[in-house]
């Protein structure tokens, strides 16, 4: 369920008889839905925000925001997955190193990133060595005992400490814990009033563990504004070693805070139009694929029964929707019954390279075994290529990737890539650019990865730390002669 | 319909052919045989051998001719080619290569093939350094002390610091002692420049009055006998010609495709596009021994004079990515925080005013009487329409701002000479491509100025030269990119180049070519294990092989 936004959810207010509220939407509106037809969702975004400035978004807005919104989220898991991969091979780099030159910080950013990873034991080890070290700075120290607590589940109090960057990272701690959200929300609201008294550019550090506490409190448009005034792309900490060696280190966890801004704020917006009869279905079936995209599986079954009741869904939906049943059947118990509906999707849509490519790209995501599907998918992307095959040799090629066969992954996402606009998200998917950047950095086709890279910090500005920690790894595993020549 | 077409192409091919003396015939392809390769080229060959040659024409060949003492897979990982394996002494000093016994030359014509030794490596190296020897290498190997044959098999090369990633650096191709007429050192004039023997998988044949370069399977290759029978480079003045080419089957494959073409390309079911290069950028490049342009605010101001993103999107179709500094944004050295200078006339005549000039009535700038009016020199090769644009386009943004610029398109070599030998431009147009490294240092460091040498701009400047130093001597990788952060802000300050952009570079070949896997670089290096298929679906097939080398 990727592309062509705008035409989905036009097509879906034309058919429920709602285009009225899509005709009666100004300029910023249609300039909004190209933005994010053309994937530039963060820019999307800010327009319909704009146009919808001192008041409650249209219901019709409203849905485009939270598309926007929503795939935002997806791709910032996307990119989350890529930097703490990227991350930290970079940094076991690092923390390989010894002598005089090597770094303090080390620890403490390959602890964050561990964590992160969900190696809780190996990244706890790492904090462990950065508040050991003689020479770490108190501010950081404290910051380190703040994330063990994390991984310890103890119950920090904000109130610890004076210092306000270590009462963000405090806050970011508590607001794990749902019952002390409003709390971490204050306390954050606090420590960033402290830090621009003295600095009006908020350290990078305090602006991720802010964007995390206030999507968890339901505060995302303090988030946004915070957002919309600082810099993401900046490192959380550069140590100059010497006048001739300094590290760059960025906070493992901003990738996944913008998600789960983006994803809570869809939510609630999806939650919202849902309330006006005449959208509750269209609102339904979004909010049931936001759900499945970030594996909240309970919550998407919920909304089955009614969405399937729903008279006002328009025929494509209700295929789109059957590939949903059967990803929720597959990961709710129901593994057989999933697999079967897989099956019989993909002998449904055999020929039609979009729907397939959904039932495949379903299947793969959400770990069904769909031999059937595969085969087909296989078959129809080997006999076609052009615009209308990309996102079947895009699924094709990930379920390639996930049985480890980055050639043939390579080859059939090169197929599903716009070659004349290769790196820019306008002409591809950028979920295509991202997997393709991934697989192209394990392959060591280093340069391949930062080019996507260095076209997406364009629109996502915190793919920088995507570019510094991947410059990091190349520089250290190519293997060349250093040779130069005219072309 | 089709007839039609096909008329048109040959009668274009016939005009190409007339225009700059080489074709690209349909019976020269019948001719190559079911099981050979050929393959369009943006030019001719400067010189065959890996010693003498800077550009990648001449590189794609030797590729396919030398062998390395050691290799580079496609997983970046070092691997054996001449020797068959190697030691590294515990201070990293010392490297010993254990050669392989079962190598032999290329046969000379009705010749035995003359064994591959240790012999061949000291006098690969020695005749590399030699100071009379024209090449852009030395600067790469003046890290070794010396070299020295332990047995006819057995060399050991003694370095004067341990350097970082020394082993990769032992991949400059080996020629043979028997081979150049002249022992000591190696010139343009040599025979064997243009009559190459090496240990490669291909074998050179014979260099074809239209400017073919064929090349034979050696079917003695020590890693076995290649699969594809011959290699024949076809050379093309005109891209859009080398794309009609290879879209009616008259070459197999083009080594750039033009980006207007690829979505012609892409749309064509016979054919597979493959990027390859990121590392490479089109430059202006200034020759600062020019009193004119040796004021780095009369280089500044030619780039704020023009509109490169403009330029881009209309020339190139905006395929590719406006860059700030020396290094391509796909390289590890980029630094991210310098941003492209904008397009701002007005500030770029405020800057030649503050470098001396004054607006003459003619609306041309003088300096101490004498007039800013320049020569632009562009090589033939890189005629293709979309560079006549650029340069065009460059002389009227200059002009506006007061400055004349002459064009002058030149012959692939002649062109050469001028800018690298006799420095006799003030103004080129030229790309860079690099490998992995990214390394700099021949292109800006004073010691690399000279006849030949990749510092054809006499640019100098002792900060530079010490950054340049301190980044090579280095043996820690972050300290390096600190470093290289620098170079890339000061040599974006600096502006010894008007640094350009760099482009999406596509290979186009037919389907029927399998396996095919490009380095990125050096291009041909996987070659060997190509092969022709006949008619079926290449998919599998065309999966990159697996590591070979």
């Amino acid at each position: 369920m990727k592309n062509k936004d705008i035409l989905r959810i036009t097509l879906i207010a034309c058919l429920l008889g709602l285009s009225a509220g899509l005709h009666a939407a100004d300029d910023s509106v249609k300039k909004a839905g190209q933005l994010l037809d053309k994937h530039y969702y963060e820019s999307a975004a800010l327009a319909l925000r704009s146009a919808s400035a001192g008041g409650e978004p249209t219901p019709v807005v409203a849905l485009m925001l939270a598309r926007a919104y929503a795939r935002n989220a997806e791709l910032y898991r996307s990119l989350q997955r890529s930097s703490l991969t990227i991350g930290n091979m970079y940094l076991q780099k690092l923390s390989a190193q010894t002598g005089r030159d090597r770094s303090l910080f080390v620890p403490l950013y390959y602890g964050e990133y561990l964590i992160q990873s969900g190696k809780l034991r190996d990244g706890a080890a790492q904090l462990h060595r950065f508040i050991e070290q003689k020479d770490s700075a108190p501010t950081y120290r404290d910051i380190a005992q703040a994330i063990l607590a994390v991984t310890q589940k103890a119950a920090p109090s904000a109130a610890q400490s004076s210092d306000p960057l270590v009462r963000s990272q405090l806050a970011a701690a508590i607001s794990l814990s749902s019952a002390r959200r409003a709390e971490a929300a204050t306390q954050t609201d606090q420590a960033l009033a402290e830090l621009i008294k003295t600095n009006p550019i908020l350290p990078v550090r305090a602006v991720t563990n802010a964007i995390g506490v206030y999507a968890r409190s339901g505060q995302a448009e303090k988030a946004f504004a915070l957002l919309g005034a600082a810099d993401i792309g900046r490192p959380s900490y550069e140590e100059a070693i010497s006048s001739s060696k300094v590290l760059r280190f960025y906070d493992a966890a901003l990738f996944g805070n913008l998600a789960e801004l983006d994803q809570a704020e869809a939510e609630r917006l999806l939650q919202r139009v849902r309330s006006d009869a005449k959208y509750k279905a269209v609102a339904s079936y979004f909010l049931v694929e936001l759900y499945l995209n970030n594996e909240q599986f309970g919550k998407a079954v919920a909304l089955l029964p009614e969405l399937n009741a729903a008279t006002d869904l328009p025929a494509a939906y209700r295929d789109r929707l059957a590939v949903m049943q059967a990803a929720l059947d597959v990961r709710s118990g129901k593994a057989p019954h999933g697999n079967a509906e897989f099956s019989g999707l993909g002998q449904k849509y055999a020929q039609d390279p979009a729907l397939l490519a959904e039932v495949l790209s379903a299947c793969v995501h959400f770990k069904a075994s769909c031999p059937g599907v595969t085969a087909s998918a296989r078959t129809l992307a080997a006999a076609n290529q052009g615009e209308r095959y990309r996102s079947l040799h895009f699924a094709v090629g990930e379920q390639y990737a996930t049985i480890g066969k980055n050639d043939l992954a390579l080859l059939e996402m090169e197929t599903a890539r716009d070659k004349s606009n290769k790196n820019r998200i306008d002409a591809n998917d950028p979920m295509l650019l991202v997997r393709l950047a991934d697989i192209y950095f394990a392959g060591k086709s280093f340069s391949e990865s930062l080019e996507i890279y260095f076209e997406m910090s364009r629109e996502f500005p915190a793919v920088r730390q995507l570019q510094e920690t991947g410059q990091g790894v190349y520089s250290t595993e190519y293997r060349s002669a250093g040779d130069a020549k005219i072309f | 319909m089709s007839k039609i077409r096909t008329k048109v192409f040959l009668m274009l091919v016939a005009m190409f052919s007339v225009s700059i003396g080489c074709s690209a015939t349909l019976a020269d392809t019948e001719a190559a045989g079911k099981k050979g390769l050929s393959y369009g080229e943006y030019g001719r060959p400067t010189t065959l051998d890996p010693i003498t040659s800077n550009d990648m024409i001449s590189m794609r060949i030797t590729e396919l001719l030398f062998n390395g003492l050691v290799g580079i897979n496609n997983k970046q990982q070092i691997v054996p080619e001449l020797a068959e394996s190697w030691e590294q002494s515990a201070d990293g000093l010392q490297y010993t290569f254990h050669l392989r016994k079962d190598v032999k030359w290329h046969p000379k014509a009705g010749q035995e093939a003359q064994p591959f030794t240790a012999d061949d490596v000291i006098f690969t190296y020695n005749i590399m350094m030699h100071p009379r020897t024209v090449t852009s290498l030395k600067v790469r190997y003046d890290f070794i002390s010396e070299v020295k044959k332990l047995d006819q098999n057995t060399v050991r090369f003694t370095l004067k610091r341990p350097i970082m990633n020394a082993l990769p650096k032992f991949t400059f191709k080996i020629i043979p002692e028997f081979g150049p007429s002249n022992a000591a050192f190696l010139g343009r004039d040599d025979p064997f420049v243009q009559n190459p023997i090496g240990t490669g998988p291909y074998r050179y044949k014979e260099t074809t009055a239209n400017g073919e370069v064929v090349l034979e399977a050696n079917p003695d290759y020590f890693k076995g006998a290649p699969k594809i029978s011959r290699f024949v480079a076809k050379p093309f003045a005109d891209q859009n010609i080398m794309n009609q080419a290879l879209m009616y089957g008259s070459i197999d494959m083009s080594v750039l495709v033009n980006p207007r073409n690829v979505p012609e390309i892409q749309g064509d079911k016979r054919l597979r596009l493959q990027s390859y290069s990121a590392l490479s950028y089109q430059f202006f490049g200034y020759n600062t021994r020019n009193p004119l342009l040796a004021d780095k605010r009369v280089r500044k101001a030619f780039t704020l004079a023009i509109n490169r993103n403009e330029m881009l999107n209309s020339f190139f179709n905006n395929q590719g990515t406006v860059i700030s500094g020396p290094f391509a944004p796909g390289s590890w050295a980029y630094n991210l925080d310098v941003k492209p200078l904008p397009f701002d006339a007005a500030e770029a005549e405020k800057l030649l005013v503050q470098a001396g000039f004054k607006k003459g009535s003619d609306g041309i700038m003088v300096k101490d009487g004498k007039r800013l009016v320049l020569t632009l020199k562009v090589p033939i090769a890189q005629e293709s329409e979309s560079v006549k644009r650029v340069v065009l386009a460059f002389k009227t943004y200059l002009r506006r701002v007061g400055a004349e610029i002459n064009v002058e398109f030149l012959e692939w070599q002649s062109w050469k000479e001028a800018v690298f030998a006799n420095h006799d431009f003030d103004i080129m147009f030229a790309s860079w491509v690099f490998d992995d490294s990214a390394d700099i240092s021949s292109l800006f460091h004073s010691g690399e100025i000279g006849a030949w040498r990749n510092n054809f701009g006499g640019y100098s400047n002792p900060e530079i030269d010490s950054l340049l130093v301190e980044a090579k001597n280095t043996l820690d990788h972050e300290k390096r990119r600190t470093i290289y952060r620098k170079l890339h802000e000061r040599l974006a300050d600096e502006s010894p180049y008007t640094y350009l952009w760099t482009l999406t570079n596509y290979a186009a070949y037919d389907r029927k070519v399998r396996a095919v896997q490009i380095h990125p670089y050096k291009f041909f290096s996987y070659a060997d294990t190509w092969y022709i298929g006949e008619g079926g679906d290449d998919k599998g097939a065309d999966a990159p092989a697996k590591a070979t080398k």
